[in-house]
């Protein structure tokens, strides 16, 4: 009895809200999304290419969190999203083969010697997993660690949904949208005398009705 | 008693109410808008830093103005080191994509500046870790835009993007 309750309670809360125009929250909610939680700790991204195969197909949606970076916890045979080189505004999606100090085997398939090199301090060497196909270190050289934006934890199962460019860049603005407005649904803001989330009437609550 | 304990609780709550929308806010408008930095070290000296290690100058970051990586040659930026991703360094932007700079002190006396990087140094020269040392950066490293000098207070001042001419490319990509 009590659970719903408190959904019509906070629903009307949300409403009031709505009626007294509390979009100061919302407006400072939006920007405490924005750089916290999704776009700051965590992201979404499209991946296009077949640069990764097998590992992460064309079209498939990988989730990056931006705190491994921060704290310096890459490690080699992680995948990274990181900004490319030569164009600031595009990211690149590699797998991460040296860090600093590693020796690498440098060599294009045009070479017939192999040649070997050391990764300078402060950048990593990225290949893609499909070696034919991939444009990575290999042709433009290792890229400075402050580059990469974050490592790939999680994939999607592309074979459920074949993902356009559109209806992804309306899920990822919808997903953050929606995150923001749950948040500002469950916080109370004002206790206009309804059911809040530190509310005594809760305590009460008799344990048999759960 | 319960009057205290309830004043207390209520305070509790709204000071957590605060804070979980205050520290993400604050958070973003100091890495997105703009932040204030102390300058060290003497690579920048006259423009930053003349008295040394007696008062180092405190700047305005812009980080705003760089949002799309348009920077022009001249202009005072902070950026990530590329030899410790831990550091930020603060040098004056030479040269753009495409220039060719006449260095001093790198291996090549011509560079080429590849698409995407630029070219950085600072005023110090001989004193400076910047782009004699490591080579064209990556504009992707780029962190902020200096734009003024807020202490000491007798260093008041609007940092001007100008390019000592000594310094300007040897050929530019408009020409």
């Amino acid at each position: 009895m009590l659970d719903t309750d408190l959904n019509l309670d906070t629903v009307t809360g949300l409403r009031a809200s709505l009626r007294t125009g509390d979009t100061m929250m919302l407006a400072r909610l939006w920007c405490s999304g924005w750089g916290t939680g999704w776009h700051g700790m965590w992201m979404d991204w499209l991946c296009s290419g077949p640069s990764m195969e097998p590992t992460i197909q064309n079209s498939d949606v990988v989730f990056a969190e931006n705190l491994s970076r921060h704290f310096y916890g890459i490690q080699r045979g992680d995948i990274v999203i990181a900004k490319s080189p030569s164009d600031p505004k595009s990211n690149i999606c590699k797998r991460v083969i040296g860090l600093e100090g590693d020796k690498i085997l440098t060599n294009s398939p045009s070479d017939f010697f192999k040649s070997r090199s050391y990764v300078p301090t402060g950048h990593v060497w990225l290949e893609g997993d499909n070696l034919q196909n991939s444009t990575d270190s290999r042709y433009y050289g290792p890229i400075p660690y402050g580059l990469i934006r974050g490592r790939i934890f999680f994939k999607n199962f592309p074979c459920l949904i074949n993902f356009h460019e559109l209806l992804y860049t309306f899920l990822h603005c919808s997903c953050w949208h929606i995150c923001t407005l749950f948040i500002w649904m469950i916080l109370p803001i004002k206790n206009r005398g309804m059911v809040t989330l530190f509310s005594s009437q809760r305590k009460k609550k008799p344990p048999n009705e759960r | 008693m319960a009057q205290s304990q309830g004043w207390v609780k209520r305070y509790f709550k709204a000071f957590c109410k605060g804070f979980f929308v205050a520290v993400p806010v604050a958070v973003t408008f100091l890495d997105r808008v703009a932040c204030v930095a102390r300058v060290e070290g003497a690579s920048m000296q006259p423009s930053l830093n003349p008295g040394g290690s007696q008062s180092s100058d405190v700047v305005l970051l812009n980080h705003w103005k760089v949002r799309n990586f348009e920077v022009q040659r001249g202009d005072i930026v902070s950026l990530v080191s590329p030899k410790n991703p831990e550091q930020k360094i603060i040098k004056r932007v030479i040269a753009l994509e495409g220039d060719i700079v006449r260095t001093m002190g790198h291996k090549n006396r011509y560079v080429k500046v590849p698409r995407g990087h630029i070219w950085v140094e600072g005023d110090h020269h001989g004193h400076s870790f910047d782009s004699n040392s490591f080579g064209p950066v990556s504009l992707g490293l780029l962190h902020a835009h200096a734009t003024h000098i807020l202490w000491p207070p007798e260093r008041w001042q609007k940092l001007e993007s100008v390019l000592p001419p000594e310094r300007l490319p040897v050929q530019s990509k408009e020409a």
